[in-house]
């Protein structure tokens, strides 16, 4: 399993040469995390698919310019958070008041999860779930969502606050 | 927090909880997706190995690789693995193979093609007669039909003797060696776009386009693909139904019976009413219109005859023109080309000169074709305003920026353009270059004092645009240069 251990950038690099198998190993590696932060944000499972699909696209047809990229995973939360934002706004701006905040279709043991994470303030949630689904650090979480790393460590604080009082409430 | 502040174990218990929670969650990404990203990237990656084996071969071509047992990539080999993925990648082979076939052809046929057989719009044409014929057959023969219009050559020879011809030309030799390039120019964009730009706009955006791709065209039918696809309908035959109909008129009135032109010369010296060609001309707009393969030569030769000509045409004359030559560029071009014809549209007559919409000055001015080029640009410049000459070297630094052409961005540049300036788009060069991935042009741009700040007309800063591409490397090079 010495492949699994091979890391992020190098893959990234075998696949720039034209090897596929290494985008599978990569893709695998990230899906579940960035596809989660993804859904969690969106409240959208099918939203939240087609944003998966476009960020890996964009991944693939750039491969051979993130050659250079020093942290592949920071590089992919990045695209993560734009592309979310732009939906987002978007979504904001054409869709019914009503359908905006629509949650996704309730999972029974995650749903007390996901509602908690969905009553958070957006700024805390994108932080919390960067952090946690994303394993990124704070300066990278800053870098990502233009902030500073004073304000991200407030806007964690305040999340992992308010989601352990929901969650105590609701479990 | 005014409660009783939790400690650094509660709130990691909270991320533990969380990520208990999160186990159960059976939430997943569709597989589609995993299809769809997977299929896609093998299909990336092939096309990436092709375009290697392709640069490893040396194939100077610019037409479309193809693909051959020896070309298909390592990449391919290892996606038979899968049954699918090797599906995806000889699709994808394929479809470029039947464009390299479909394509060539156009390249190679539409000369001989043209010269071999008069083309129908000349058919519809009455009054155009061959240069050769006026010469000799003199004002008797404006009713015989020829096929001139559609062969280059002939259309280029055919200016000079109708103004030699014509009595009140002060445009003799030299008109005719000045007319000649600038039919020819329908084959080779390059004199077009040098020795008339106004009347190449004016009359046919097929050598508009070819005007902005000017330098590299010039030498090869390629270009115009590069450049533009405007062009590529210019030159090439059957695509050129708009560039055709476009050119028809100008053919038509370049090679007009020796009393349109005599008059249509007229005009250039002062001397006789243009009345006459004007009516002709129009007619034969109109005409010519639906007229299919024709060569698009003629139509630089109007133009430069436009050109040299600033008087009487009526504005209903240039509004049918610039329709006309509007709805024949998106014609032909109508699925994916109608973007890069419209921008080169856009962008070509501020290369050349503003007066290209007036197409009517090529029906008025038909016979004028004759008129030398070196005439035409003096003629063109009044019109030229700070403002517009402004506007047109910013359009033509967005698609230099766009296509990523170094040269005609250098070009561009060292006509001391502002580079954070707007096109007629309302879009920058920087985010241009950015969203088409051209990272030595955003180098430059950058190296040239654009502001990685500036957002176009829609609000989309360059940091922006290089983030939702996702391309880091342009990424890095804004935030070196300064982006806020």
């Amino acid at each position: 399993m010495t492949n699994t251990e091979e890391n992020d950038e190098d893959l990234l690099g075998r696949y720039a040469r034209g090897d596929a198998a290494a985008f599978d190993q990569l893709y695998r590696r990230h899906e579940l995390r960035v596809w989660r932060y993804l859904e969690r944000n969106v409240r959208n499972q099918a939203a939240s698919d087609d944003l998966l699909q476009e960020i890996w696209f964009a991944v693939a047809r750039n491969a051979a310019s993130l050659e250079s990229v020093t942290r592949f995973k920071t590089h992919l939360f990045t695209l993560a958070h734009d592309r979310m934002t732009d939906s987002l706004r978007a979504r904001a701006t054409n869709a019914s008041p009503a359908a905006a905040g629509r949650p996704a279709v309730p999972r029974d043991p995650a749903n007390v999860l996901a509602q908690a994470i969905g009553q958070l303030p957006g700024e805390q949630r994108e932080a919390y779930l960067l952090q946690i689904e994303g394993q990124l650090s704070v300066g990278d979480i800053a870098e990502i969502t233009q902030s500073t790393v004073d304000t991200v460590q407030r806007r964690l604080h305040l999340a992992r606050l308010k989601l352990q009082e929901l969650l105590n409430e609701k479990t | 927090m005014s409660k009783e502040s939790p400690t650094q174990d509660q709130l990691s218990e909270v991320d533990d909880l969380y990520r208990r929670l999160s186990a159960l969650d059976t939430g997943r990404p569709g597989e589609w997706v995993r299809r769809k990203v997977q299929a896609y990237a093998a299909q990336q990656a092939a096309e990436r190995a092709l375009r290697a084996s392709a640069k490893a071969k040396g194939s100077s071509s610019s037409e479309a690789p193809r693909p051959t047992a020896a070309t298909i990539p390592a990449a391919v080999e290892q996606t038979a693995k899968k049954p699918w993925l090797a599906a995806v990648a000889v699709g994808a082979i394929a479809a470029v193979a039947l464009v390299g076939f479909l394509v060539v052809p156009h390249f190679m046929a539409p000369r001989d093609t043209r010269e071999a057989a008069p083309s129908p719009a000349a058919v519809s044409q009455p009054e155009t007669v061959t240069p050769a014929v006026a010469q000799a057959a003199a004002p008797d023969s404006s009713e015989s039909v020829s096929p001139s219009p559609a062969s280059p050559s002939l259309q280029s020879s055919a200016p000079a003797p109708a103004t030699s011809s014509a009595p009140a030309s002060a445009t003799s030799p030299a008109p005719a060696s000045a007319a000649t390039p600038a039919p020819a120019s329908a084959a080779t964009p390059a004199p077009a776009s040098a020795t008339s730009p106004a009347p190449a706009s004016a009359t046919s955006p097929a050598p508009a386009s070819a005007a902005s791709s000017a330098p590299a065209s010039a030498t090869s039918p390629a270009p115009a693909s590069a450049a533009s696809s405007a062009p590529a309908s210019a030159t090439s035959h059957a695509p050129a139904r708009a560039a055709s109909s476009v050119s028809v008129p100008a053919a038509s009135s370049a090679a007009t019976s020796p009393s349109a032109s005599a008059a249509s010369h007229a005009p250039a010296s002062a001397t006789s009413p243009a009345s006459v060609p004007q009516s002709r001309a129009t007619t034969s707009l109109t005409q010519t219109r639906d007229v299919p393969g024709t060569s698009v030569a003629p139509a630089p030769a109007v133009a430069s005859g436009s050109a040299g000509k600033p008087p009487a045409q009526s504005p209903t004359q240039g509004r049918v023109a610039r329709q006309n030559a509007g709805a024949l560029h998106s014609a032909p071009n109508a699925s994916g080309r109608a973007e890069t014809t419209t921008q080169a549209a856009r962008s070509t007559p501020p290369a050349d000169s503003e007066p290209a919409p007036q197409t009517p000055p090529a029906s008025s001015t038909d016979t004028q074709v004759a008129s030398p080029p070196e005439a035409t640009p003096s003629a063109t410049q009044p019109a030229r305003t700070p403002a517009t000459a402004a506007a047109n070297s910013s359009d033509e630094l967005c698609l230099a920026a766009k296509s990523g052409d170094i040269r005609g961005l250098e070009a561009a540049l060292a006509s001391n353009v502002d580079v954070n300036a707007l096109d007629t788009n309302g879009q920058t060069a920087l985010v241009l270059a950015i969203q088409n991935n051209h990272v030595d042009i955003v180098r430059a741009l950058l190296a040239h004092g654009a502001n990685p700040n500036t957002a176009n007309s829609r609000g989309l800063t360059p940091v922006r645009a290089a983030r939702i591409r996702g391309n880091f490397a342009i990424v890095t090079a804004l935030e070196r240069n300064g982006r806020h």
